[in-house]
């Protein structure tokens, strides 16, 4: 039960200040909001993915798969022949787009793009999603517009499928084809497709009606036999799966004699003994897992994306903490002379400490309530930016539906209410401590000794000290949380020193204010030096915001300058070909050798560079291994490199057989130029668990488990998981040597749309081409970049506001507080104007202090930032640039914004509360 | 009692059962401006105060404004302690008391009225009086059913509901004096309880602590400059500059032991 005291007292208060207690509800519900915003939106974009892998995975038990490229279907009859194997079925699964209907007429399409190179390539990954195009081309929503939805196509053996139970569950007699595992018998047509409940509706498809699929390129046209009722499997992949026959599937995505996976259904007190016997006999770059190891690692792949943005929306939470102490402080300083009272007459330290806390946890408890019903809202906003940052970053399907978790609402309302309690302590305990005696006196406010004031002061500075030693103590040790704690005691540290650096600015400015603005001037620094302890608590929510503000301002603006710098010096083709729908599915795309060699003879063109990525797992991460030709190379690229002459090291790898990594690989798998790496056939296995290189060469024909290495490091921004790049010889010897996508230079003087038109010719209309001009493709790059951020924009103005918030809750209560004095003002003969002005004054002095410091803070939290936390989590180099005009733009809005945010309390000062002031007087 | 030089022998002895008060040798020293350290200077507010104050006994402490009554008032209740010296009240040394149990002292052994009354705002007239009982964790229905019946005894049943700021002075300090007698403490202190009233007013709240405190049996320390609030009490202790410099009834029989001539 709530004692009366509580209920009495505090309860009372909180109703009867409505603004007050609703602008701090407003703070902790956007601080609790934020956070389970970002946490559902990540959540639901990685349950997406888990949710596709088990749905397709039905009863599978374990599963052989392989990174993008695939394996020899040899491996199924392998597998199937294991004791202890029950069932065995063989997958090909390929992205791709799909209209329904006939396919677009080629004159239109055959001009349009979706794709560019991916990771592997040579430019940032996801970089042609929605790319630009020549001028006189369709564009890529023209593009979105002929093929405007994205499917998971699988394709799948009916003789195998029975047992898995996976497509089987046809809910209603019409659309039954067939019965019992004979089921899918109907696909042995080769254009047949059953597809889901979802995507029929979303279409308005029926069964005989058509559907056109694109992954490289070239239209398929499938015809729908079969209607696919399993639950499951209308929330996989966004509800849109389409299931083929497995030949009609590597016919059509140029996966001929290739397996992307082949499940299993294994005896489950067997499974470890049989997972043990098909790794050793099989190649080991085939992984033998259960189905939601895959989930897993793409898991890892994007812990320190999700990693970032939770610490982001940690800000939110954390200027929301602020605002209870102060609310809650203020209250406190408003009370005095009733805890006075109430002490008098019998309240015992405690009572007064938890009626406090109870104040800071009814501001958590509501404010949370009220944050989670916010945060869902906003998670659905939130979730599309998210969804398609990490598709494009990571090549994750995007997630369409919003999966609200109970752990995720009760961390971020465990959260909202702890920050809030613990705010609160603060206060409540200084509360606590007051003594019956001297407490008599009401609206006493809180004088901060001489000594106190050094106290604090030096804190702040050995914080600040402390943060250093624990950012270069990660730096050496490479302890993941070091960089956030570090910026956590930095801010700490601000918080600290935010009372000194609040007198110490009063007495610089005081002087000059009072020549600017006369008496109101030195009238508003009067009051903001008397009560410090108050106004320096709303000082550091406002520096934690600006300091934010002007890292994250300081640490995105100097990325993009570096990412600027290297697409500027990667992408230095004229123009970029790769077919349609290469973006989604990499290297299962391909370019035909004869379009190549036919540009490559073209009288414009001066040299081609082909590509080719894969994606295969390295060391238990996700990785990404590109081909180049290394000679062209050096010859026309700029790769930057961390150390050594680019086209020396470049010289050196094609000639010893060498590969190059990026810097994020070379970070994470702690490598340095001279190291070995092993790939092709043993990479992310130990070496003791690798197949003997003779069986592995028997079933896949590729080389097991070859050591390479490392030429040199090269700066890559393209994608954390890291980049392996090698000459076209050596790659073609691991993973084959088709091309999924080229650059091509011109010779000088030639017209690169004629060359464009050229090229799509030579292609004709059955292969739709993208052919990008290079500064469509950077400008897209960068368009990427901005998209990635724009969530942290986003973030960071909520903090602001949620800051801002306080200022007007702090001016509110401080000129509540104040009403007696600003009485005698009016009395002496203030004008009303001139109390508006002192109030206005003070706050725009308070919003200026607050900026101040958050600049200093936010020097230092932008390089923690970009040399701890960056390096720790994505190996990037960035080179800071400290920009003034962030730093001015920081301290104009903040001060102009706390000058606003003083308005209300202003009028309220000028108006009301002096009449009622000189009338108790 | 007396004014005469502290017997510190006396120090610590335990007031016989009739002795309801006992101060002895109390100092009390208050940092003056705003200086720090050992050079700061001190001000005596109490200077080597002893007094004993019989069960039922109704004491008014006069002098000039600033002479240390109320200071020697909020000693009695726990709210400040001395700088040196004892302060015995109901059988108990405050001085061997840590905080919780001076709080409980406040609460159960002594009712206090402040001449600002300091009602709390946000509680009506009866929640402000159930307030100390409810703090001890007594019932809320029993409690409010008990803080009507002091506000009957008090003439204020109708304006029960009323918030203090509705009240007129005289009916805050009735609510106060309702609030202080709520645990049925044995002594009751009143710092200038009419210093805020008119005339009228002020005899009402006086009649009223003079017939309440009686027939409770409480004893009554009042601190007052005021002729007519002396007038209710059967002894008069005067201080000056923080010294007893006047006290008639005090060679009564139940003066103690020590600090005796």
């Amino acid at each position: 039960m709530i004692p009366p005291a509580f209920r009495w007292i505090i309860a009372r208060r909180l109703a009867r200040e409505r603004p007050r207690t609703l602008l701090t509800l407003l703070g902790v519900a956007l601080g609790v909001g934020v956070f389970v915003a970002v946490r559902l939106a990540s959540t639901s974009a990685l349950a997406s993915f888990s949710g596709t892998v088990d749905a397709v995975a039905g009863k599978a038990n374990l599963e052989l798969a392989s990174g993008t490229e695939g394996f020899d279907e040899r491996a199924f009859t392998l597998a199937r022949s294991v004791a202890g194997v029950r069932a065995a079925a063989p997958v090909v699964q390929v992205d791709a787009l799909a209209r329904p209907g006939a396919p677009a007429p080629p004159g239109r399409a055959g001009r349009a793009g979706t794709a560019t190179s991916g990771a592997g390539a040579a430019v940032p990954a996801g970089a042609g999603r929605r790319h630009g195009s020549a001028a006189n081309a369709p564009d890529e929503p023209r593009a979105r517009s002929l093929y405007p939805d994205q499917v998971l196509v699988i394709g799948v053996d009916s003789f195998s499928e029975g047992p898995f139970q996976r497509f089987l569950a046809w809910d209603e007699p019409d659309s039954l084809p067939a019965e019992g595992s004979r089921a899918l018998e109907f696909l042995s047509d080769p254009r047949a497709a059953a597809i889901t409940r979802t995507l029929a509706a979303r279409h308005g498809l029926g069964l005989g009606d058509s559907l056109t699929v694109l992954s490289s390129g070239r239209p398929l046209v499938l015809h729908v036999r079969a209607i696919l009722e399993s639950p499951a499997l209308q929330h996989a992949y966004g509800g849109n799966v389409v299931v083929v026959d497995i030949a009609t599937a590597q016919e059509g995505f140029n996966r001929l004699g290739r397996l992307d996976r082949v499940d299993l259904i294994v005896e489950p007190t067997r499974l470890d003994a049989v997972a043990l016997e098909l790794r050793r006999r099989l190649p080991a770059d085939i992984l033998v897992e259960a189905p939601a190891a895959r989930s897993r690692q793409v898991e890892n792949m994007v812990r320190a994306f999700e990693l970032n943005l939770t610490a982001l929306s940690f800000i939110a939470l954390f200027v929301a903490s602020f605002l209870v102490l102060n609310a809650v402080s203020m209250s406190v300083t408003r009370r005095r002379g009733e805890i006075g009272v109430l002490r008098a007459v019998g309240m015992t330290r405690r009572q007064v400490a938890a009626m406090f806390v109870g104040e800071g946890a009814t501001f958590g408890v509501v404010g949370a309530g009220l944050g989670l019903v916010l945060g869902t809202l906003l998670a659905r906003a939130a979730l599309g930016a998210v969804s398609s940052t990490l598709s494009d970053l990571y090549l994750v399907y995007q997630a369409r539906t919003l999966h609200p978790d109970a752990s995720s609402y009760a961390i971020a309302g465990g959260l909202g209410v702890a920050v809030a309690v613990l705010a609160a302590l603060v206060p409540a305990l200084e509360a606590s401590r007051t003594r019956p005696s001297s407490a008599m006196r009401e609206g006493a406010d809180v004088v901060v000794p001489r000594a106190a004031l050094r106290a604090w002061t030096l804190a702040g500075l050995v914080l600040l000290g402390s943060a250093a030693l624990i950012a270069a103590w990660t730096v050496r040790e490479r302890r993941p949380w070091g960089g956030f704690l570090s910026a956590f005691v930095t801010v700490i540290a601000g918080s600290a020193l935010a009372p000194g650096f609040t007198l110490a600015l009063e007495t610089l400015l005081g002087r000059p204010l009072r020549r600017l603005f006369g008496i109101e001037g030195a009238l508003a620094t009067g009051f903001l030096r008397v009560s410090v302890a108050r106004t320096s608590v709303v000082v550091a929510a406002l520096m934690v915001s600006v300091g934010m503000w002007v890292a994250l301002s300081v640490m995105v603006g100097s990325f993009r300058r570096t990412v600027s710098t290297w697409v500027n010096q990667t992408i230095r083709g004229d123009l970029y070909v790769e077919p349609v729908g290469h973006r989604l599915n990499l290297s299962s795309t391909v370019l035909p050798d004869a379009l190549v060699d036919s540009t490559r003879a073209l009288p414009d063109v001066a040299a081609i560079v082909t590509y080719r990525g894969a994606r295969i797992v390295y060391g238990g991460r996700p990785a990404f291994p590109a081909r180049r030709d290394f000679d062209l190379q050096r010859r026309f690229g700029r790769l930057s490199f961390a150390r050594g002459s680019g086209p020396e090291i470049l010289r050196r790898a094609l000639r010893r057989s060498e590969v190059i990594v990026s810097e994020s690989f070379a970070r994470h798998h702690r490598l340095a130029p001279g190291d070995s790496i092993t790939l092709g056939g043993g990479e992310g296995r130990p070496p003791a668990a690798r197949a003997p290189p003779a069986r592995a060469a028997a079933i896949t024909g590729q080389a097991a488990g070859t050591r390479l290495r490392v030429a040199g490091v090269f700066y890559d921004y393209s994608t954390d998981a890291g980049v392996v790049m090698m000459d076209r010889g050596l790659y073609s010897r691991l993973w084959g040597s088709r091309t999924e996508s080229m650059a091509v230079y011109l010779r000088p003087g030639s017209d690169p749309d004629a060359v464009r038109e050229r090229i799509i010719g030579l292609a004709g209309p059955e292969l739709l081409l993208s052919v990008m001009p290079s500064r469509a493709l950077r400008a897209r790059a960068l368009e990427v970049f901005d998209q990635t951020f724009r969530i942290t924009y986003a973030l960071q103005a909520i903090a602001i506001l949620v800051a801002v918030l306080g200022v007007i809750g702090t001016l509110t209560a401080l000129v509540l507080q104040r009403r007696r004095e600003i009485g005698v003002l009016r009395a002496a003969g203030a004008r009303r104007g001139q109390v508006i002005e002192i109030v206005m004054l003070e706050s725009g002095l308070l919003g200026l202090i607050g900026a101040l410091l958050g600049c200093l803070a936010g020097v230092v939290l932008a390089l923690i930032l970009v040399h701890v936390i960056n390096t720790q989590y994505f190996g990037w180099t960035i080179r800071v640039r400290f920009d003034p005009g962030v730093f001015a733009s920081a301290v104009l809005v903040m001060t102009a914004a706390a000058t606003l945010a003083g308005v209300s309390p202003a009028r309220l000062a000028a108006g009301r509360l002096a009449a009622e002031a000189l009338r108790e007087e | 009692m007396t004014a005469r030089e502290p017997d510190r022998a006396a120090l610590g002895a335990e007031p016989p059962p009739e002795v309801a008060i006992r101060l002895i040798d109390v100092v009390r020293e208050f940092g003056a401006g705003n200086t720090a350290g050992p050079d700061r200077p001190r001000v005596r507010a109490l200077d080597g105060i002893s007094l004993d104050i019989r069960r039922g006994e109704r004491v008014a402490v006069v002098g000039p404004s600033g002479s240390g009554k109320s200071t020697l008032l909020h000693l009695i209740a726990g709210i400040d302690a001395p700088s040196s010296g004892a302060v015995w009240v109901a059988g108990r040394s405050l001085a061997r008391l840590d905080d919780d149990a001076l709080t409980v002292h406040r609460r159960d052994r002594v009712g206090i009225v402040f001449q600002a009354f300091h009602l709390l705002p946000t509680l009506s007239a009866r929640e402000n009086v159930a307030l100390p009982a409810l703090l001890a964790g007594a019932a809320e229905a029993a409690t409010l059913a008990r803080a009507d019946a002091l506000l009957e005894e008090v003439e204020l049943s109708a304006r029960r509901h009323a918030p203090p700021h509705t009240l007129s002075g005289g009916e805050m300090q009735r609510v106060a004096l309702a609030r202080a007698l709520i645990r049925e403490p044995p002594v009751l202190l009143a710092d200038e309880p009419t210093g805020n009233l008119d005339s009228h007013a002020a005899a009402r709240v006086l009649d009223m602590l003079v017939d309440l405190s009686r027939r409770r049996g409480a004893t009554v320390v009042l601190v007052t400059h005021s002729r007519e609030a002396a007038a209710i009490a059967q002894r008069r202790v005067e201080i000056r500059d923080g010294r007893l410099v006047g006290d008639p009834g005090g060679s009564g029989p139940a003066a103690p032991p020590g600090p005796r001539p």
